[in-house]
């Protein structure tokens, strides 16, 4: 039976990286890489998606860079914030976007956001059964 | 650029910088605030250096050279006060809110999902959802590794002992207490970056202003 993508990625929101680890290795990347762009896409819209302002995504960007990019090289923050303005604000994703910066930024956003809003543990599985019904 | 953004920008300059204690973090979150401070206010410098002076410095009455910086009138230029925080008040404000009833395809995660609007709701937000995950997965192989990566990068930060877990980095608007605006400048200058020099032109006209011979 293969590995469930939403599994390992309620984990990573978590906090359990062991088991993290564990499921995302055997995970089908096609598979994680869906499953990641969907929580997400639920994650950036719940906390952006009405009221926000552009203002809002940039200095949310800034601070996750700030936080969790120390070299400044991990997260690029125009991708990062294409990605949170496609799914919160349904623009259009650009063509030729770089998939590597882009799973770099989806990952630190995520982790940034659960950081700052203080997931709890049935939040995140919340949202977790959230992105995969939508899935 | 609306003036939420501009000041969301300058805002995030300052964040990064403040984030970098290391001489080669702060030369390359330097490089990269510049790079912010370039794109700030269409390439005016200008402007961009008074509005960063005024975060820095978090001064109130700033608001005739900042009208006059970013070209329009006092009410735009209390508007980007108050979005930098410099008027005492909440900060950001922006000129693209998002009115709730254009998104009617969100919905949170305790929203009442019961009914027919229930239903269309649900409906259009999984199609945006598919949209995204489709649009953004194709090169699935080189998204799921790269995740892999960061994630590790991540669970390293989060996995640092208190004492050196990552500093929490509050964007809003810097108190005076927070803000050594000389060490700063001194720092960004010994790195040689651009920014530091917008900075203390900046800092340095605003302790100047109604010295110059424009009037203020």
């Amino acid at each position: 039976m293969a590995t469930d993508p939403y599994a390992a990625l309620e984990a990573f929101l978590r906090r359990d990286f062991d088991t993290y680890r564990t499921l995302s290795a055997e995970a089908d990347n096609r598979e994680l890489a869906r499953a990641l762009a969907s929580v997400f896409f639920v994650a950036m819209d719940d906390k952006f998606g009405a009221g926000s302002t552009s203002a809002d995504i940039i200095a949310f960007v800034a601070s996750a860079r700030a936080r969790f990019d120390d070299t400044g090289d991990k997260v690029d923050p125009a991708v990062a914030e294409k990605l949170i303005r496609a799914a919160a604000f349904d623009e259009d994703l650009p063509d030729g976007i770089d998939p590597q910066a882009q799973g770099s930024a989806e990952t630190v956003l995520l982790a940034a956001l659960a950081d700052q809003d203080g997931w709890t543990d049935e939040h995140a599985i919340k949202l977790i059964a959230e992105a995969r019904n939508l899935a | 650029m609306s003036t939420g953004e501009v000041a969301a920008r300058v805002r995030a300059a300052y964040a990064l910088l403040n984030a970098s204690p290391a001489l080669g973090q702060a030369r390359q979150r330097s490089a990269e605030a510049a790079d912010v401070f370039d794109h700030t206010v269409d390439g005016t410098t200008n402007a961009t250096a008074k509005a960063t002076a005024a975060l820095l410095a978090s001064v109130p009455d700033l608001l005739d050279e900042i009208a006059a910086a970013i070209g329009q009138g006092n009410q735009a230029a209390r508007d980007y006060l108050s979005a930098i925080g410099a008027d005492g008040g909440t900060p950001i404000v922006g000129d693209q809110v998002v009115d709730p009833g254009e998104r009617a395809g969100t919905q949170t995660l305790d929203a009442d999902e019961n009914g027919s609007e229930g239903w269309e709701r649900r409906e259009r937000r999984r199609r945006r959802a598919a949209k995204f995950v489709d649009k953004s997965t194709e090169a699935a192989d080189e998204l799921a590794e790269a995740a892999k990566t960061r994630a590790e990068d991540v669970i390293n930060i989060l996995s640092r002992p208190a004492g050196h877990a990552t500093s929490e980095v509050d964007v809003s608007r810097p108190t005076d207490d927070q803000v050594n605006v000389p060490e700063m400048v001194s720092s960004l200058t010994a790195v040689g970056v651009l920014t530091a020099k917008v900075i203390m032109t900046a800092v340095e006209r605003w302790r100047t202003r109604g010295k110059d011979d424009d009037g203020h």
